[in-house]
Order: C-alpha cells, then sequence, then structure tokens
C-alpha cells in the first residue's frame, strides 16, 4: 500500500458495490458522509479553509505526517485493510455453513466450518475491537481507555459515524436480528479460546490489539462490545432501524432473496470493504486535523 | 448438484464484475513537489537515525489545556507525540480547538512568525488563513486557536489565558 497520502485517497474508487453500499445505508446518518477521494477536497471539507496557500501547506503537512511510519497512521490503514481480507474469508465460511445447512451434499462443510452465528458474533465483536485498536493508533488514546474510546465514538462524525452504521446494518442486524447486542456479548463471553483462534479475522488482528493472550484479546473484546452496548442501542433506536427499512436498501444494492438475510450479509462481507474504504477517509481526516493544528 | 439460489450467483457475480472494474483513474497528483520534499525529509530523518531531534510527549502538554474556554468544556481528541489537540464546545456547538504542538522537526512551521508584528509578552503572534491565530512559545512549541466564529482579537484574547510562560519551561 502506497505511503503516499494523496495517491492513497486518489486509489479509493468513486463507484463500486462499497460506495452503492454506503450510499444505500446514507439514510441511517444523513448528511455526514460523501465519497471524499481527493487529498484537495479533503482538506476543504475537513477544514472549511478555501486559501489555495492554506491548502498547500496543510497537504504539504498532512502528507510528510502520513509517510512517517512512526506516526503510525500506515498502520491505521493497514488494520482497516486486514478487518476486510479477513472478512472475505468469514463470509465464505459463513456461506459454505449456510450451504451445508440447505444441502445434503453439502453436509461435510458444517463440521469444518464454525456455526455461523458464532463466526457472525465473533467477528463483529472483533471488528468493534478494531476500530478501538485503530483509533488508538490515529488519536493516541491509551489502548485500555474504552471509555475515552466510547466518549470518542459519541463524538463522532462522518466516515466514522457511516462506518459505525455499517457495521450495526451489515455484520449486527441483518445476520443476526434486532437484539443483536445481546447475542453478541453472549456468544463471545461464552466463546472458546479455540473459537477466536478459528476466525480468519482474529488471525489477522490479533496482533494489533492491545493484551498478550488470547484470554486477554478475548476480555477486551467482551469489555469493548459492554462499553459499547448502551450506544449502539440508543443508535438503532433512534434511527428507527428495522429488518424491511435495512433490507429495502440492502436489496437496492444486492439481489437478495428476502428470506434468507444470512445470505445478504454473507454476500455483502465478501463484496465490500468498507472498513478499509472509510476507514482511510478518517484517516484521512485526522492526518489533515492534524496537519491543520500543527502549520 | 446444490441448489445455489440464483440470485446469489447474480449478486456474486456482480460484485466480482464491480470489485474488477474499481479503481477507475484520477488526475494527475497535485502535491508531488510536497511528497518529494516528505520523501527526502523522511531519508534525512533516517540517516540520523537515534539523532534525530525527538518531539515532547503529548501527554507533558495535556496540562496546559484549560477545562473551559469562553464556556466551552474540553473533550481532547488527539493526543501523539508532539502533538495534543482538544475541541470546545459550548450547548453541541463548537466554540474552538486549541492545539500546542512541539514544532521541532517542522520549520516550516515558523516560517510565518518572520513577519509577525504583535506579540503575547515576548511571544510572537501570528495568523494563517481566516480561522487561525498562533503562538510561538521558546522557538518550538505553538500553541493555536482554531474557530470559525471568534475574531483574530478573541482568539489571542484565548491564547492569552494559556501559561505560555510555563509552557517556556518545558
Amino acid at each position: 500500500m502506497t505511503n503516499n497520502l494523496e495517491e492513497l485517497l486518489s486509489s479509493l474508487p468513486e463507484s463500486n458495490m462499497t460506495v452503492r453500499l454506503l450510499n444505500g445505508l446514507d439514510y441511517l446518518v444523513p448528511g455526514e458522509w460523501t465519497n471524499i477521494t481527493s487529498l484537495h477536497l479533503a482538506i476543504r471539507e475537513a477544514t472549511g479553509e478555501g486559501e489555495e496557500d492554506v491548502i498547500g501547506a496543510i497537504a504539504g503537512r498532512a502528507i510528510e505526517l502520513y509517510m512517517d511510519p512512526d506516526n503510525g497512521y500506515q498502520r491505521a490503514v493497514s488494520l482497516y485493510s486486514l478487518v476486510d481480507s479477513a472478512s472475505t474469508f468469514a463470509g465464505f465460511t459463513s456461506l459454505a455453513g449456510k450451504l451445508g445447512e440447505d444441502v445434503e451434499w453439502l453436509g461435510f462443510l458444517q463440521n469444518v466450518t464454525p456455526k455461523v452465528e458464532t463466526t457472525q458474533a465473533i467477528d463483529a465483536g472483533l471488528k468493534l475491537a478494531c476500530e478501538l485498536g485503530a483509533f488508538c493508533i490515529t488519536n493516541g488514546l491509551p489502548g485500555d481507555s474504552i471509555g475515552d474510546f466510547m466518549g470518542a465514538v459519541a463524538n463522532s462524525a462522518k466516515e466514522d459515524k457511516m462506518r459505525l452504521a455499517a457495521w450495526i446494518a451489515c455484520d449486527c442486524f441483518l445476520p443476526l436480528g434486532p437484539d443483536f447486542m445481546l447475542k453478541i456479548i453472549s456468544t463471545v463471553e461464552s466463546a472458546a479460546e479455540s473459537d477466536f483462534m478459528q476466525s480468519g479475522l482474529f488471525q489477522r488482528v490479533a496482533d494489533f490489539l492491545p493484551g498478550g493472550g488470547v484470554a486477554e484479546k478475548k476480555d477486551l473484546v467482551t469489555n469493548n462490545l459492554k462499553a459499547a452496548e448502551g450506544y449502539v442501542n440508543g443508535f438503532v433506536a433512534e434511527k428507527g432501524m428495522s429488518h424491511e427499512g435495512v433490507l429495502a436498501k440492502i436489496k437496492e444494492v444486492i439481489d437478495v432473496n428476502e428470506d434468507r438475510l444470512d445470505y445478504a450479509a454473507a454476500v455483502i462481507d465478501m463484496s465490500t470493504n468498507y472498513f478499509l474504504h472509510t476507514g482511510t477517509q478518517s484517516v484521512a481526516r485526522r492526518v489533515i486535523t492534524r496537519a491543520y493544528g500543527e502549520i | 448438484m446444490p441448489k445455489i439460489p440464483s440470485s446469489m450467483l447474480a449478486a456474486l457475480l456482480s460484485a466480482t464484475l464491480l470489485l474488477a472494474s474499481a479503481g477507475c483513474k484520477k488526475d494527475e497528483p497535485q502535491f508531488a513537489d510536497a511528497a518529494a520534499a516528505a520523501e527526502k525529509k523522511l531519508e534525512e530523518k533516517k540517516a540520523l537515525g537515534e539523532n534525530a531531534p525527538k518531539e515532547i510527549e503529548g501527554k507533558k502538554l495535556n496540562a496546559f489545556f484549560p477545562e473551559e474556554l469562553e464556556g466551552g468544556k474540553r473533550t481532547f481528541t488527539t493526543e501523539k507525540p508532539g502533538y495534543v489537540e482538544a475541541k470546545y464546545a459550548k450547548d453541541g456547538k463548537d466554540v474552538c480547538v486549541l492545539t500546542i504542538a512541539d514544532i521541532v522537526d517542522n520549520a516550516d512551521s515558523k516560517d510565518k512568525y518572520a513577519k509577525s508584528t504583535e506579540k503575547i509578552g515576548e511571544f510572537p503572534v501570528a495568523t494563517f488563513g481566516k480561522k487561525q491565530t498562533m503562538v510561538l512559545v521558546k522557538d518550538r512549541y505553538q500553541a493555536k486557536i482554531i474557530s470559525d466564529t471568534l475574531t483574530h482579537e478573541q482568539r489571542k484574547a484565548i491564547l492569552e489565558k494559556i501559561d505560555l510562560k510555563k509552557i517556556a519551561t518545558l
């Protein structure tokens, strides 16, 4: 992946399945997200500055800050990237598990893939923990400060809010139903360490998460979920999220059979990279904001 | 044969096609010179190794952020080595952002003080664009107020409330 912030933003697609999905879910966080794919525009949007000499100075410093790996911004983008490449695998195992339920011929898949709901729940919890990890890498709050993180999440805006809305809709609500937080927390709490070890996502991101062994990281995921529970449930209630509403938007992007929401979730998981896409935009905003504060 | 729903196959196929066609070419880079300069600077830093200038710990700057400014309550938003940032908001509306930066490795930021005519105590004051007022302490630490609503005079008055003399002792 490039270490040039301008190239990084320019490499984001202006239109693809991910962008269509995010546009479809925009109704959950109206006005928060636009698909910004140029550094110049990102600076104007993040700072409200319009003078070219000011924009040029911000760009110069932002490029410098991003390019130096010691600042951690490249690492945060890598983490977002790993979340999505791993979810491709989780999507595959979920789908394979579903096919196994349906078809005797594929019955053996049941034995080699994790139970669907366990996979979904663990991965959903891990994704939220990765969000905490990426936030701490870019903004520097201590890794164990979940209270600070949730304060910041509650204050979050723009791309962060869009990503959180997509996580709630696609990784939680769609596959697990309206009481998803209860399901996720109880699954993660009762999951064995081996369940975590089996998660492709966990294998990829474990090094990025605070804590020594699997047990500590499992605790982090659990505590993070519990800290987020009130906020997430409030979000669902406030937005009046319903299966019909979410599904109607998803159907604009993917042709899915209405009674197979788990398939829809698996297809989205495999065919979009909304964590990396909006995560890149979030990191760019944070670098730009800092550059603006430093010039 | 397994019964895979045709809608699934169609969705998978269209997803694959869409992913494959992603990443269309954009305009030429606008900030290529800045990227080249950043690369050179990074090389210089690497060459210096352990002797490269070290920025101050972010935590040491936190103490200079008042809990309230202009009635707005503080929320720390960033704490990195050499840079701390907090937002002040009142009734859900942003009042201003205060940043304190150690610009030991960011000499360009000092240029704007060359033409400075204003001071807070002994420290030079500068502006850049329409929304920022900043002060340079000990030729190394820059405190800055950014606000969409406050005037330069108001921003300067806020900077006067920061314990700049103590920052100079860092």
